[in-house]
């Protein structure tokens, strides 16, 4: 054979499905070769709001914080299947009031129709005939009253209510001195989601993007969501040539990196498909699990640490906490199981993916599927995935990337950083302080407010 | 960490179970005789209607008769094709006397209803009955092919992830759980959709098992009945209304609605 063949065979091109070729360097460096860095992966919302201005200009005296942070709802750590069919049971019937029920599945497998609808009082089971409901939208779980009469027990239901979400409010002083905190300037709160590092490599290359852009901007808030170290990551955990346990990985590609953040408060969210997290829903704040016998390769790093630096804060998943007035909750990734399950008639042209949020602030509860999909959830900690009235709910998820208000709630996915072998996208959310937009000076100081955050938050929704 | 480890309240099969399920797909499939001889054959799979078949019930008149020390053999013919079967003599598990009995009933111009499993030996289909009777009454005959064309039908017209779980109650052929039905009345459940978009969220859902879901291009390639423009943008709709989710890439989708 000639040389020259030879060497021709040896380029290993692989077709791709759009008809170009890559070769296999082109390959491996899918991420770094993007080209969409920095582009918009939707619309965003008020795109025509002013983005904050950058840290120098904020006129913050230095030292001087420009926010309170505070956890307003937090899971605690718990042992899991632990709890009995009993305790179970009567957390499910905690969730009816009087005249309530839940939306059930006739069958024990399969998906929601208009045939298999059930309503679950916890007393009896009725089978519900939607035919002379106009539009509805329903998902197993749900708590609904139906009003209709009954026809050999069969509930022909006439009107459907489900529960309303409520708007949280501050008294307007509290919420002149945030302002004044701010100096009347805009918070910026950017939200990434997990895998941080692409399939073809665990150098987390889109984490280490993200923090470049974090260190030059300076957003007040970066709220990280899980996973971090991706279970389904399909590389086995190695740094350099040493494998390597989740938590040294951890340790060393994202907790070390985070060192030199401040002044950006950092806020860590766990995910059921991370490798260094409790592995049931709702899952505790991200913590170490130190086992003395073992050290690593490095002698300093205990196997089961995560080396966090100190101004970094673990949440929980869901969790609720507080920037200044704003009520902010995050949970992953239950909108996709609710858009696996729900099912619609009737709702013409309205976009289903806020109603899918609707769902979530109207249940309040930030997973509301019984039974769950791929969610492990303990039945058992019922209460603690129960939904306070907020401002912003961050659901990253697989679904597509979507900023959009739902009632008075600002709802952003923001999309994993790391898609496959490409990068992904993730959220800049700036909030104006409540003052500039509603100037009301006649107000009583005492009276409540309402925050209106969706008239007064940009979203931009940017590729990495 | 595993998802399926975890609370442990609703068992879900793992993908594997699933396809062992359908690889041991038993449920009894009524067939004329021509669809047995046309089934296709890959892999030592018989496929009838593009859908696995192994055990199977026929109905016909026997034609002829060959007798030796280890078997019987049948020719069977329905109106649409003439069939081998071979019934063995499987000396010691029957009740012998009521085998002979029937065998003595079974000569030739016998109406007679055989269950058995088809095999494919050297391009020729043939079937091993576990159990041939006589018709006694002419309705069975009947039945047996309303049977066959009503589950033919089924099978045709639904997704073949619905027919996995098909095993139609035997007495009147009526789906038993709401899973199934929910499968059919897909299109009454997502009513905001246009015919396009079904089409399209339809064959992810089928074919778009994996991890990584299909490539945009292969659904073009595959409904080449829509044009390309339309595909992509009804990819676009369905994924902004949270019915696909784009997986390894942009390229790359999956629908949520898949087990």
């Amino acid at each position: 054979m000639q040389p020259a063949a030879k060497k021709a065979k040896k380029v290993n091109l692989k077709v791709n499905f759009a008809g170009g070729e890559m070769s296999e360097k082109e390959e491996k460096e899918r991420y770094a070769n993007r080209k969409n860095c920095g582009r918009r992966a939707c619309e965003g919302l008020n795109v025509h709001l002013e983005k904050r201005a950058l840290w120098e200009d904020l006129g913050t005296r230095s030292g001087s914080s420009r926010f309170e942070f505070e956890r307003v709802a937090e899971v605690e750590a718990y042992r899991y299947m632990f709890a009995p069919p009993s305790a179970r049971c009567s957390a499910l019937g905690a969730r009816l009031e009087e005249e309530e029920g839940m939306i059930a599945c006739e069958g024990l497998t399969g998906k929601l129709n208009k045939e298999s609808l059930i309503m679950d009082t916890g007393e009896a089971r009725v089978r519900l005939d939607m035919s002379g409901v106009g539009a509805w939208s329903c998902f197993p779980g749900q708590v609904v009253r139906a009003r209709g009469s009954m026809e050999e027990g069969v509930l022909r239901v006439e009107e459907m209510v489900a529960p309303t979400a409520r708007a949280p409010r501050s008294n307007a002083s509290e919420a002149r001195r945030y302002a004044s905190m701010q100096n009347h300037k805009p918070l910026a709160v950017w939200c990434a989601a997990g895998p941080y590092t692409t399939n073809d490599n665990l150098d987390f290359l889109p984490l280490n993007d993200l923090l470049e852009a974090v260190s030059t901007q300076a957003p007040d808030v970066l709220v990280l969501c899980g996973p971090f170290v991706d279970e389904k990551h399909p590389l086995p955990l190695k740094i350099g040539d040493d494998f390597v346990d989740p938590f040294t990985l951890f340790a060393v590609k994202v907790a070390w990196r985070l060192a030199d953040s401040p002044p950006t408060k950092i806020v860590l969210v766990p995910s059921p498909t991370d490798a260094i997290a409790h592995s049931v829903f709702p899952q505790p704040p991200l913590s170490d699990r130190k086992d003395p016998k073992f050290a690593t390769w490095d002698q300093d790093l205990r196997v089961g640490t995560l080396d966090l630096p100190a101004h970094v804060a673990c949440v929980s998943n869901p969790a609720v906490f507080r920037i200044n007035e704003i009520v902010v909750g995050v949970a992953t990734d239950v909108l996709f199981d609710l858009a696996s399950e729900e099912k619609s008639k009737g709702m013409g042209d309205a976009p289903r993916v806020p109603r899918l949020a609707g769902h979530l602030l109207a249940q309040r509860s930030f997973y509301p599927l019984v039974p769950a999909v791929s969610m492990p959830l303990d039945l058992g900690r019922l209460d603690s995935l129960r939904m306070p009235p907020l401002d912003v709910l961050l659901v990253p998820s697989k679904l597509a990337v979507f900023a959009t208000p739902v009632d008075h709630v600002v709802v952003v996915n923001p999309g994993p950083l790391a898609k496959g072998a490409y990068g992904g996208a993730f959220a800049q959310l700036t909030i104006h302080p409540l003052t500039t937009l509603s100037s009301s000076p006649s107000e009583e100081e005492e009276e409540a407010v309402l925050h209106k955050v969706p008239e007064r938050t940009r979203v931009d929704i940017v590729r990495i | 960490m595993m998802q399926d480890s975890g609370g442990g309240f609703v068992s879900q099969p793992s993908q594997e179970q699933q396809q062992q399920e359908k690889r041991r797909n038993s449920a009894l499939v009524p067939l004329t005789i021509k669809m047995a001889l046309n089934a296709q054959v890959s892999d030592d799979i018989l496929l009838v209607d593009d859908r696995e078949v192994s055990q199977v019930r026929i109905c016909g008149n026997i034609m002829r008769v060959d007798q030796t020390e280890t078997k019987y053999v049948y020719f069977i013919e329905d109106q649409t094709g003439l069939m081998e079967v071979t019934h063995w003599n499987n000396a010691g598990d029957e009740d012998l006397n009521t085998l002979r009995d029937r065998r003595e009933k079974m000569a030739q111009r016998t109406y007679v209803a055989v269950v058995g499993q088809l095999k494919s030996y050297e391009a020729r289909v043939t079937l091993s009955a576990y159990d041939i009777r006589p018709i006694e009454d002419m309705n069975e005959l009947t039945h047996h092919f309303l049977e066959t064309i009503y589950v033919s039908a089924k099978t045709t017209s639904s997704s073949p992830s619905s027919s996995s779980s098909y095993a139609p109650n035997a007495q009147t052929g009526v789906p038993m759980d709401g899973a199934r039905e929910g499968d059919n009345n897909n299109n009454n459940n997502n009513g905001s959709l246009t015919s396009i978009q079904l089409q399209v969220l339809e064959h992810y859902s089928l074919h778009g098992t994996g991890d990584e879901g299909l490539h945009i291009e292969s659904v073009i390639y595959a409904l080449n009945t829509i044009s390309p423009a339309d595909v992509k943008a009804a990819v676009d709709a369905l994924t902004n209304e949270g019915h696909l989710y784009s997986t390894v890439d942009d390229d790359h989708h999956k629908s949520t609605d898949s087990e």
